[in-house]
């Protein structure tokens, strides 16, 4: 009797506390992309929308950042690291009604691996290149072997470039309406407006997902976002919320505001490969100028996290480092004047910022003002369209600093790269690197890259201002929203509203 | 009146060719890449120049005008580089929200300048003119996006009135809806234009009213009401019947801040994201749509004139 009693009681309650099924939501996002493939076309925006929301992968990056089974349900990686077995979901069907088989992860990879880019229509072939041979034994079982020992495999492996849809599906239509296996098929693109998902029927696990529709509408104007969540149009502003309006909507008991740390760095970038700023004194010496502290609480009112190098604290492997090389102005000037500039001969040069980057142009701006205060330096700032960044800065590296948020997970190898913008040329680093790739355990990787962010902090490569933070905010009636935001995707598949 | 306007469309022609032209050289001039615009940070110099090579950018930028210029010839726009649409679909669909708001807000403009500049030129220096002018300049001091936003509060979050905050999802599927949506954009735009206006209007007026000829109407006995209504508007009407026509154009583009403010997916944001997305053949074809668009309103213009006053004549 008892028993039947405390079921009862849990059946109550369960049925209380049950999500409720139906219904929709409109996703204020900042930016409308060109096209929605990841595989061939790059952009976060691309990846909040899609990312296992419509498409999904072998593998996936939950919230917490976790690397966790999808299209998979599980793998095994032989001691040598060189194969990874994966075992397939059954009876999965894409938004087509195809079925979703070996096949299509062979045809994936293959395309993804394929050097000629013109050919394959893929982005990124340089993220495969370590793959020998893909096999599928039998039709539930695919096999990776790799040529070397590839500690980032997973991790690609969960990168959106490595979302798999129909094989057969041509790439022009990919683009502007992608198919794939997630909860939500891909409806409709009105250019200009918004996307439209609608609820997978046919989704392979039981009772997700919740709503019926959601909608990512594109505003890029962040006070008509908040007016449009405060009228009730928008329920959610997803990223990037302004912190001032951040402070308003959280005095308000019918929204609730969410922020934590994601995966963007706000990057200070030097060209390391011209004066002045190929001479380690002036970039510490920058570096040691520049009072974090109060740019986080100045700039963006207390939201985001200091850090000191390359990586975001809910990274795997992550160093404190944030206290490194930490604000001292006389430090900062004492070096200066070793490397000869001093009040009377300043350091004069020019910082660049992108206009469209609410957090990164208002970082940035204080932060010129915190360096013009120290006495040696004279910075201007030039702002342009962020098209003029990316051939000047990014393309040309034509510039002396800037700032940009690096949005992706796990991005610290682009220091490896010395033809990325920031020029940064370091043979050690670039071994460390290596050493982390081709580890034989994750112990021994997580060795090389604590030591690979302390190097690149020594050496003061950039100044990495804060973790920027992951701030948004919802309608009361949103239930269910991600409260970690280290996933590519913003998914939605288990919200649900009242 | 027949081989005038045909020699005006020639010149017209020519323009258009000119202002495809300058467009063009200025593209070429700003830094940036449509092929890296679309494909953002992560991307490595192979897969922009794949991309380039997809898009037909890797052709000198010659051969792509003329090519373009063929396509126009012959009636095409072309592709949008960034969307991969037909430009004059793209184009269309956006006129049919630009077009509406621009028509309604010179209406309301005209609706509300015409009679208060009236007012205010027959009351020159009363209070009532004092106010006029001074609700004028505050309309055109005023930014827009500041008065969009706070009609936005006044009559969405506090007054709590049926409208939306931004274009429908859906857009004109929803009819209701979608109109509900132009109310706030037409009357922000709508009173800024009218704000210009009304001080067209009444300075026109002023200057007619103290002409000899109205003098010599009042002389005459006339009542004031006919020296105004038959003598000063239609000699006043001329300035303004011109302006109007220029800012019908002019608004076509100027509506970009309210379509940013109103999230409304119009010629102006898409002018913005063809010109920040470096999608040369789409800023070259909004240009062509709004460089013809002006040049048809200044000759309507012209031979509106012919109407209004029987001294102008075309030979």
């Amino acid at each position: 009797m008892k028993r039947w009693l405390l079921v009862g009681l849990l059946a109550f309650f369960g049925l209380g506390l049950a999500q409720q099924r139906g219904g929709s939501i409109t996703i204020a996002l900042q930016t409308e992309p060109a096209a929605w493939d990841p595989t061939q076309v790059a952009g976060a925006d691309i990846s909040r929308v899609v990312y296992d929301n419509v498409l999904q992968g072998l593998v996936k990056r939950n919230p917490k950042g976790e690397i966790v089974p999808s299209l998979a349900t599980r793998w095994t990686v032989s001691d040598s690291g060189l194969t990874y077995t994966f075992t397939l979901r059954q009876g999965v069907k894409f938004h087509d009604g195809s079925d979703f088989t070996a096949q299509d992860v062979l045809a994936k990879f293959n395309r993804a691996r394929n050097p000629d880019t013109r050919a394959s229509g893929h982005l990124r072939p340089d993220l495969y290149r370590d793959i020998a041979d893909i096999s599928s034994p039998n039709p539930s079982t695919v096999v990776f072997r790799l040529r070397q020992p590839n500690n980032d495999f997973l991790f690609i492996l969960s990168r959106p470039e490595s979302l798999i849809g129909p094989r057969q599906r041509p790439l022009a239509e990919q683009r502007v309406q992608p198919i794939g296996t997630g909860p939500f098929r891909f409806a409709g693109w009105e250019r200009g407006v918004a996307v439209r998902l609608e609820r997978n029927p046919n989704y392979y696990l039981p009772n997700l997902p919740y709503l019926d529709r959601v909608n990512f509408r594109f505003l890029g104007d962040g006070d008509a976002q908040l007016a449009g969540l405060r009228a009730g149009d928008l329920d959610v502003i997803a990223y990037s919320l302004l912190p001032e309006n951040a402070v308003v909507l959280s005095r308000d008991p019918n929204f609730k505001v969410f922020s934590g740390s994601g995966t963007a760095e706000a990057v200070a970038g030097f060209n390391n490969s011209r004066p002045p700023f190929n001479d380690v004194r002036v970039r510490r010496a920058i570096t040691l100028a520049t009072n974090k502290d109060e740019l986080i609480q100045g700039a963006m009112l207390g939201y985001g996290t200091k850090i000191g190098s390359m990586r975001s604290p809910g990274e795997a492997c992550y160093v404190d480092l944030s206290n490194f090389n930490a604000y001292n102005p006389d430090e900062a000037r004492r070096l200066l004047a070793e490397a000869g500039f001093t009040n009377q001969n300043p350091l004069r040069f020019t910082f660049n910022l992108a206009a469209e980057f609410p957090y990164e142009r208002r970082i940035g701006e204080a932060m010129v003002a915190q360096l013009n205060r120290l006495g040696p330096l004279q910075v201007t700032i030039q702002v342009t369209d962020f098209n003029t960044w990316i051939q000047r800065v990014f393309s040309q590296a034509d510039y002396a600093m800037t700032i940009i948020g690096h949005v992706e997970a796990n991005d610290i190898g682009n220091y490896a790269n010395p033809r990325y913008y920031w020029r940064y040329n370091n043979p050690r680093f670039q071994q460390l690197f290596t050493q982390y790739l081709r580890a034989p355990n994750q112990t021994k990787a997580c060795e090389a890259l604590a030591a690979a962010q302390r190097l690149l902090a020594e050496d003061a490569a950039s100044v990495w201002v804060m973790s920027l933070p992951a701030l948004g905010a919802h309608r009361a009636r949103v239930q269910n929203w991600p409260d970690s935001f280290l996933s590519p995707g913003i998914s939605v598949a288990e919200v649900w509203v009242r | 009146m027949l081989s005038y306007a045909l020699r005006r469309l020639a010149l017209a022609l020519i323009t258009l060719w000119l202002a495809t032209l300058l467009v063009f050289g200025a593209l070429l001039l700003i830094p940036g890449n449509p092929a890296q615009a679309i494909l953002g940070l992560e991307a490595t110099p192979e897969d922009v120049a794949a991309l380039e090579a997809r898009l037909g950018l890797d052709r000198p930028p010659l051969e792509r005008y003329l090519s373009w210029l063929g396509g126009v010839l012959r009636g095409d726009l072309g592709q949008s580089i960034r969307y991969e649409q037909p430009i004059s679909e793209l184009i269309v669909a956006r006129l049919g929200i630009t077009l509406p708001i621009v028509v309604a807000s010179l209406l309301l403009a005209t609706f509300i300048a015409v009679p208060l500049g009236i007012l205010a030129a027959r009351q020159a220096g009363s209070l009532v003119d004092l106010a006029v002018s001074l609700g004028a300049l505050l309309g055109i001091v005023l930014p827009s996006f500041w008065v969009g936003l706070m009609f936005i509060y006044i009559f969405i979050v506090w007054l709590k009135l049926p409208l939306p905050t931004s274009f429908p999802i859906g857009g004109w599927e929803n009819p209701e809806r979608a109109l509900a949506a132009l109310v706030l954009p037409v009357l922000t735009v709508g009173l800024a234009s009218a704000s210009f206006l009304v001080r067209l209007v009444r300075g026109s007026v002023l200057e007619v009213l103290h002409q000899d000829y109205i003098r010599t109407a009042r002389a005459k006995g006339l009542s004031e009401r006919v020296v105004l209504y038959k003598h000063a508007l239609r000699n006043a009407a001329l300035p303004v019947v011109t302006v109007l026509g220029l800012e019908f154009a002019s608004l076509l583009i100027a509506t970009v801040v309210v379509e940013t403010v109103f999230g409304i997916p119009g010629l102006g944001s898409l002018s913005l994201t063809a010109i920040s997305a470096r999608d040369y053949p789409l800023v070259q074809g909004v240009v062509l749509v709004i460089a013809a668009f002006i040049v048809l309103m200044n000759l309507a213009v012209d031979l509106l004139y012919g109407l209004l006053d029987p001294r102008v004549s075309y030979g």
